[in-house]
C-alpha cells in the first residue's frame, strides 16, 4: 500500500515537473540575461510548437530605477509581438481580460513585428532590440512573446492550454535547438542593468 | 557584467565564522555560500546580524550540552527484593516486639523519608523553568527592541531594534513550545505552526528590514546568489528552529537516525511552496518578492521529494526482501543441496 502511494506521488510529481530546471521558475521559464549569454542563444522558442499561442519568461522582481530591454531574433520574420508585463497584466493577458502597460516607459519595449517584417526580410535582418530606462514599482516582470494568442489589448476569447498540452513545451530533456538556416525559431534574451 | 564582479568581495564575518569551523561545520558550509558582497550593505549591521545568530547558536549549544543524558530504558529497572521468613512465636509479648520492630524500621526508613521525585515531575519542572526563561528573555528583547525603534530613527538602531524583536519573538515561540510540551499537548500541528511563524518572521526581517532580498531579479542573479538566497529563506529558519534543543528530542533523534528527510516533511514543504506560489501568482496576496522565491523553492522541494521517495522505496525493497522471503538463505539452501 505504501509503495502504491509513493508511486502515485511520483507520477504526480512527474506530471507537474518544473519546466525550467532546478533553480528556475515552476510556471514559466526564467529569461536569459544578455550579459551572461556566453555560447547560449538565449531562450529558444520553436515557432511550430508555439504557433497561435504565447511564450512567457520570467525576469523576476524589480524595484527602482533600472535599464531594461530585450534582444530577439526571429529567424523567419514571423508575425509576433513582444511586450514586457507585470504580474497582474500577465494574468489578464493569459485569461483574456484587457491588459496594458503598468508603466509608460515599458510601452517603449512593445514591438509588433508585423509592420517591420517585410522591411527586415528585404534587408536580411532578423533581429530587433529595445531598451528603456525607467523607475519601476516593486513587482515581478515578464517578457511575453505573443504568437497570435491575443490580437487586441481589449477583452477577448482565448483558448488556454491545459496541463497536458503544456507538457509538449518541456524540451529540456531532449534540448533540441535547431538554429540552422531555414528553421523556424525565435531566440530571446533580456538585458537588465541596475 | 558588473554583478559578476561584485560577488568576489568577502565580508569580515566569513573570517568570524571560520573560527568556529570545527564546531559548526554544517552552519559554516552554508554560511560561506550565503556571504557574498551585496551592494549598499552595511558591514557593521551584517556583523551584528551574524553575532546575533551566533549568540542563538551558542545558547542552544549550552542548553544542549547542559541537559542530562537520556536514560537508557534497558537498565533503569532496579527492583528491591526483600527476603523474609515466617518464624514461630516464642511467647514473648508480641505487641512489644512489634512496637520495637516498628521503631527500628522507622529508624531505618527515616533517611528515605526524603521522597524521591519522579523523573516526570522533574522534567515538568525543568520545562517550566525553560519556558519561563525563554518567555522572560523574549519579552525583554521585544520590549527593548520596541523602545529602540520608538526612540531612535538612526539606521543602526532601527536594525538593532528589529533584530532584538526578531530574536525575542523566536524566544517567545520556543517558550510556548516548552510550555506545551510540559502538558504533552505539543503535537505536529504546533510544530508546523511555529515553523511557519519563524519562516515568515525570518522572511520579513530579511526583506523589509534588512533589504537582503529583492535587490536583484532572479533572471540576472548568479548561481551562488540564488543558492544563498534559497538557503537564507528555507534553511536558516529550519536551523534556528531545530538547533534550539527540545526536551525529548534525543529520543526522536535516536529513532530517526537516518540522513534522509522524512517524506512527510518534504511533502509538507512542497505543498507549502505550491500554495505560496499560487496565492502570490494569482495575487490573492500581493507579495511579489515572496513569489519570486516561491517558484524556485517549489522546484527544489519537488526534486527533493522525488529523490526522497525514490531512495526510500529502494531502501524499503532492499531491507524488506529477506523478511518477506522467510525461507532458507543461500547457505542453508546450499547445505540442503549437499545433503
Amino acid at each position: 500500500m505504501k509503495i502504491i502511494t509513493n508511486i502515485v506521488i511520483l507520477i504526480v510529481i512527474i506530471l507537474i515537473l518544473p519546466v525550467d530546471g532546478i533553480a528556475g521558475n515552476h510556471r514559466y521559464n526564467t529569461c536569459v540575461d544578455f550579459d551572461s549569454l556566453g555560447d547560449s542563444a538565449g531562450n529558444y522558442i520553436d515557432l511550430d510548437l508555439y504557433e497561435g499561442y504565447f511564450y512567457v519568461c520570467k525576469i523576476g522582481y524589480i524595484e527602482g530605477e533600472v535599464t531594461l530591454g530585450w534582444d530577439v531574433k526571429n529567424s523567419i520574420n514571423a508575425n509576433i509581438s513582444i511586450i514586457v508585463l507585470n504580474n497582474d497584466n500577465l494574468n489578464n493577458f493569459i485569461s483574456g481580460n484587457s491588459y496594458g502597460h503598468s508603466n509608460m516607459d515599458l510601452a517603449e519595449l512593445y514591438l509588433d513585428w508585423g509592420p517591420i517584417a517585410q522591411f527586415n526580410r528585404a534587408n536580411s535582418d532578423f533581429s530587433e532590440n529595445r531598451h528603456t530606462t525607467t523607475d519601476l514599482v516593486g513587482d515581478n516582470y515578464y517578457l511575453v512573446i505573443n504568437f497570435g494568442y491575443r490580437t487586441t489589448f481589449h477583452e477577448e476569447e482565448v483558448n488556454q492550454n491545459n496541463i497536458f498540452d503544456n507538457l509538449k513545451y518541456y524540451n529540456s530533456l531532449t534540448n533540441t535547438r535547431d538554429l540552422s538556416f531555414g528553421s523556424a525559431y525565435v531566440t530571446a534574451s533580456i538585458d537588465l542593468d541596475y | 557584467m558588473d554583478h559578476l564582479l561584485r560577488n568576489k568581495g568577502w565580508l569580515p564575518s566569513a573570517k568570524l565564522i571560520s573560527n568556529v569551523y570545527s564546531i559548526l561545520l554544517l552552519v559554516y558550509s552554508n554560511c560561506i555560500i550565503v556571504l557574498y558582497f551585496r551592494e549598499g550593505w552595511n558591514y557593521l549591521m551584517e556583523l551584528y546580524f551574524w553575532i546575533l545568530i551566533g549568540a542563538i547558536l551558542l545558547v542552544s549549544l549550552t542548553i544542549l550540552l547542559a541537559r542530562p543524558p537520556p536514560k537508557d530504558n534497558t537498565t533503569q529497572y532496579d527492583y528491591d527484593n526483600l527476603d523474609g521468613t515466617i518464624g514461630e512465636t516464642t511467647g514473648e509479648n508480641s505487641i512489644d516486639k512489634n512496637s520495637q520492630k516498628s521503631n527500628t524500621e522507622k529508624d531505618i526508613e527515616e533517611p528515605e523519608e526524603e521522597e524521591e521525585i519522579p523523573p516526570e515531575v522533574i522534567e515538568k519542572i525543568e520545562r517550566r523553568k525553560w519556558a519561563l526563561g525563554f518567555v522572560m528573555f523574549g519579552s525583554t528583547f521585544i520590549m527593548m527592541g520596541a523602545i529602540l525603534l520608538f526612540l531612535s530613527e538612526f539606521e543602526f538602531t532601527t536594525f538593532l531594534g528589529s533584530c532584538m524583536m526578531y530574536v525575542g519573538i523566536i524566544a517567545l515561540i520556543k517558550g510556548a513550545s516548552f510550555e506545551l510540551q510540559k502538558d504533552n499537548t505539543y503535537n505536529d500541528l504546533f510544530s508546523v505552526s511555529f515553523f511557519l511563524l519563524i519562516f515568515f518572521i525570518n522572511f520579513i526581517l530579511l526583506t523589509e528590514l534588512l533589504g537582503v532580498f529583492g535587490t536583484y531579479a532572479w533572471a540576472v542573479a548568479t548561481a551562488d546568489r540564488k543558492a544563498g538566497d534559497l538557503l537564507l529563506i528555507y534553511f536558516l529558519p529550519y536551523v534556528i528552529w531545530k538547533l534550539v534543543p527540545t526536551f525529548g528530542a534525543a529520543e526522536n533523534i535516536k529513532a530517526k537516525s537516518s540522513v534522509l528527510f522524512e517524506t512527510q516533511t518534504v511533502l509538507f514543504l512542497t505543498i507549502f511552496n505550491y500554495i505560496i506560489l499560487i496565492v502570490t501568482s494569482a495575487e490573492y496576496i500581493f507579495w511579489p518578492i515572496l513569489n519570486q522565491y516561491a517558484g524556485p523553492g517549489f522546484q527544489v522541494s519537488l526534486y527533493l521529494l522525488f529523490f526522497t521517495i525514490t531512495v526510500r522505496m529502494i531502501l524499503d525493497v532492499v531491507t524488506s526482501t529477506p523478511k518477506e522471503e522467510d525461507g532458507p538463505n543461500f547457505r542453508q539452501w546450499l547445505a540442503r543441496r549437499k545433503k
